[in-house]
């Protein structure tokens, strides 16, 4: 009996530290998990404005890639319709508006263009007709490939024909027209933003259509080169937006005659290398006279998981006249990428709509799209739209419904997860 | 009785020993649990099993990698608290660069080289871009240089020394870089600006070029130009009066700002100030305003001892621009104003002189 219950006993002296070591590890752990860092998103208070969101054109089936939006009344008939630059489509898309509210899209063109990056509408052949010149990146992912070009679609009386302008060029991310030269036609800039490398590029017009090409700065990574007379000496100026091995402003100033040689002229050079700019327009914000420039910086898309960072949000480079320009930051936002400027209040002054690609939508929250309301001496207090869509990459504000208030529409460029919260153009109409 | 006891007092202390583990093993934090639903079905349930299966530090890391390969960096940070290996650390810093936690991600950087990570090189690297991001020019300078031969540092060094206008020194980078890597393009496209600023770079020769010289030499030995280039050629032999004849025989057949300009300079050169100060208002007066004619009409001044004259001259000139001619301008206007005792323009001509002075040594390589 005694020798039973010591074998009893040595048997769970053996069984007791075998049996705790097997049980432990399955044990569940009932602490308190780390408390996590916060994280860089944007959420703002709600608009007080209404807006009502509707959705344009057609849906898409597929991940949408809305590269660029512009309101512009092409046919002419008094309703507002809207240019797409679809990276799903070869074509650029005209979604007019005829009868008012309904929409339809219809391709532009006779020839195909891979991934139009943007639209400017310009009457290039002097003919009392809007032709549109289209930026064709020919890849949304980084690629030295010579891909892009710069397509012409001429407008024949409501069919479109397309031309090409200059071909073999590396990613072609934007083109902007003037007169550089004086001589009475249009010339272009483009930003051949390429990957390793790029250019600026100047297209002179030769009179007769065709345009001969020179760089004007042989750099990757020109994004936008909006155009205007910065320095008020009454000949249009470029500024370029270089996003690539630098993040900087290079003005080229028109020192008039022909050929077009402009002076070369760094406005900024941002020492951030990953500062993300995403966006230039110009605007003369503050109103007075003087056109200035507002930066968006949210670029993410070298990264295959996309992070907000803190330092995202838009500039504001007010001119001070003779290429001075003074950076003031008017907005911390998570991942922008487009930027428009409208009085959407009705207060006389001019608001901002920055939309996001890259806020941290694993936050359903998160701002895609926001206002910043102008008090009148450009403090601006932003105001959150939407949460959704999100991975709004462009948008444009103008007038659509005709009832004199500015309506905004923003576009999706879905390249990265998460791939919810869909949709490919939205309007949001303005109910004041 | 007394091998039982003992038994008993073993077993109690088991299960003591082994309440203590178990107690320990439920007071554990459990790992941070991510809104997973935007994941597909089979990344869920891989994640799934790391995140139920995670005891060990190691399984925590393990956890804290997939978290930040699938974009969960503040779950994966999460995952890396209290790491003390140095690979660890450094992956630590890398993940609160991730989040934007610039000045966290760069005290674990730090912390990671102190361990006695293997790369520090490439870590000090990490720490300069950082600095860069938070716009620190002279942080990341150091931290590049610490780097010593880590190639991106280098180069992010060059970056810098550029934006400083100091060309010589990013030159010399540059090249190195370009002798190291002849393949990479980004130290060619720098070392092109760097020329392009300097006026160093240079076309490639074409026989276009060479055949359009062979017309140039040709064209400059007809008509009043080769006037101007024989005048201009006696003048540095000091062979002032035949200069002066052979300009004159060209002027009269047509005026010309090079014969003009050459005629005064002889003027001056042989004391009839007046004249030359003349000629050099008359091109001003027909050409307007240029750097180079301003400097020259200031020379006229002083030489005739109109030194109010003359400074009002060059300061105008000095205002249009800053070419390496004015630079010996501001010299002479500050050794000017020193005489005058105005010290304030003294002080500021001297420093727009030094600061000329430094940019023109840089040029040369």
């Amino acid at each position: 009996m005694r020798s039973r219950r010591f074998v009893v006993l040595l048997a769970l002296a053996i069984i007791i530290p075998i049996a705790f070591m097997i049980l432990i590890p399955f044990i569940p752990p009932l602490g308190d998990p780390p408390a996590l860092l916060p994280g860089v998103v944007s959420r703002f208070d709600p608009s007080p404005l209404p807006f009502k969101p509707i959705t344009i054109g057609d849906p898409s089936s597929y991940h949408p890639l809305i590269t660029h939006l512009q309101i512009v009344d092409l046919d002419a008939d008094g309703l507002p319709d809207i240019l797409a630059c679809d990276g799903r489509s070869t074509h650029v898309i005209w979604v007019r508006q005829s009868p008012k509210g309904i929409w339809t899209e219809i391709p532009l063109g006779d020839a195909e263009t891979m991934v139009p990056a943007h639209t400017v509408t310009v009457d290039l052949d002097r003919d009392g007709k809007l032709d549109i010149v289209v930026a064709g990146l020919g890849s949304v992912w980084p690629t030295d490939e010579f891909v892009g070009r710069v397509v012409w679609l001429r407008n024949l009386g409501g069919k479109f024909e397309s031309r090409i302008l200059a071909d073999e060029l590396r990613r072609v991310s934007d083109v902007q027209p003037a007169d550089f030269d004086g001589d009475g036609d249009i010339d272009l800039i483009v930003a051949e933003f390429g990957y390793d490398h790029g250019r600026t590029l100047y297209l002179e017009n030769q009179g007769d259509m065709t345009f001969n090409d020179r760089p004007l700065r042989a750099y990757p990574g020109c994004s936008h080169v909006p155009i205007a007379d910065y320095d008020g000496d009454g000949d249009p100026d470029c500024i370029a937006l270089v996003s690539q091995e630098e993040e900087a402003l290079w003005g080229f100033e028109n020192v008039g005659g022909k050929p077009f040689e402009p002076k070369r002229r760094l406005i900024h050079s941002f020492l951030n290398f990953d500062l993300g700019s995403a966006g230039l327009i110009t605007t003369d914000l503050d109103q007075d006279g003087r056109p200035d420039l507002l930066l968006v910086a949210g670029d993410n898309l070298e990264i295959r998981t996309p992070v907000p960072q803190p330092w995202h949000g838009c500039f504001w480079f007010r001119n001070l006249g003779g290429w001075k320009f003074e950076l003031q930051r008017i907005a911390t936002f998570a991942g922008p990428y487009g930027v428009a400027v409208g009085d959407l209040d009705g207060d006389g002054d001019r608001d901002v709509v920055l939309s996001s690609m890259f806020n941290d939508w694993k936050q359903h929250d998160a701002a895609s799209l926001i206002w910043l309301e102008n008090d009148g001496k450009q403090h601006f207090k932003p105001w959150q739209l939407a949460n959704t869509p999100t991975q709004l990459a462009t948008v444009a504000i103008g007038d659509l419904d005709g009832d004199g208030d500015s309506d905004i529409i923003a576009g999706r460029l879905h390249l990265t997860t998460p791939f919810t919260r869909s949709a490919r153009i939205m309007l949001w109409r303005n109910d004041r | 009785m007394k091998r039982e006891g003992r038994l008993l007092i073993l077993i109690a202390f088991e299960l003591i020993i082994g309440a203590m583990f178990t107690f320990r093993a439920f007071s554990k934090p459990p790992p941070p649990i991510a809104d997973l639903s935007l994941l597909d079905p089979i990344a869920l349930k891989q994640l799934n099993e790391l995140t139920s299966r995670c005891q060990s530090p190691n399984d925590w890391i393990r956890l804290g990698e997939v978290y930040a390969a699938l974009g969960y960096f503040r779950e994966a940070e999460g995952c890396y608290r209290g790491v003390n290996d140095p690979e660890r650390r450094f992956e630590w810093g890398f993940i609160l660069e991730r989040l934007g936690e610039i000045e966290s991600a760069n005290e674990k950087y730090r912390s990671a080289i102190d361990a006695g990570h293997p790369r520090p090189n490439d870590i000090w690297y990490f720490i300069g871009r950082n600095h860069l991001r938070l716009e620190q020019a002279n942080e990341a300078m150091f931290a590049f240089v610490r780097a010593e031969r880590q190639p991106s540092a280098q180069y992010e060094t060059a970056r810098l020394l550029v934006r400083e206008q100091k060309w010589r020194p990013a030159g010399q980078i540059l090249d190195e870089l370009i002798q190291r890597y002849p393949r990479a393009s980004a130290p060619y496209l720098l070392r092109a600006e760097i020329d392009r600023v300097q006026g160093t770079d240079s076309r490639l020769p074409t026989p276009f070029d060479r055949e359009w010289q062979r017309l140039t030499d040709l064209y400059q030995k007809f008509g009043v130009q080769n006037n101007w280039i024989t005048a201009h050629s006696l003048i540095e032999q000091r062979k002032y009066e035949e200069a002066e004849q052979i300009l004159k025989r060209g002027l009269n057949v047509i005026w010309d700002t090079q014969g003009e300009d050459l005629l005064a300079e002889i003027e001056l050169l042989t004391g009839r100030v007046n004249l030359a100060t003349q000629r050099i208002e008359n091109i001003l007066a027909k050409e307007g305003p240029s750097i180079e004619m301003l400097i020259r009409l200031g020379d006229c001044h002083e030489e005739a001892g109109e030194i109010p004259k003359a400074l009002a001259t060059w300061e105008r000139a000095a205002k249009l621009g800053s070419p390496n001619a004015v630079i010996e301008v501001h010299m002479r206007m500050a050794n000017h104003y020193q005489k005058l005792g105005n010290e304030e323009r003294t002080k500021y001509h001297r420093e727009r002189a030094i600061k000329g002075q430094l940019r023109a040594g840089n040029r040369v390589r």
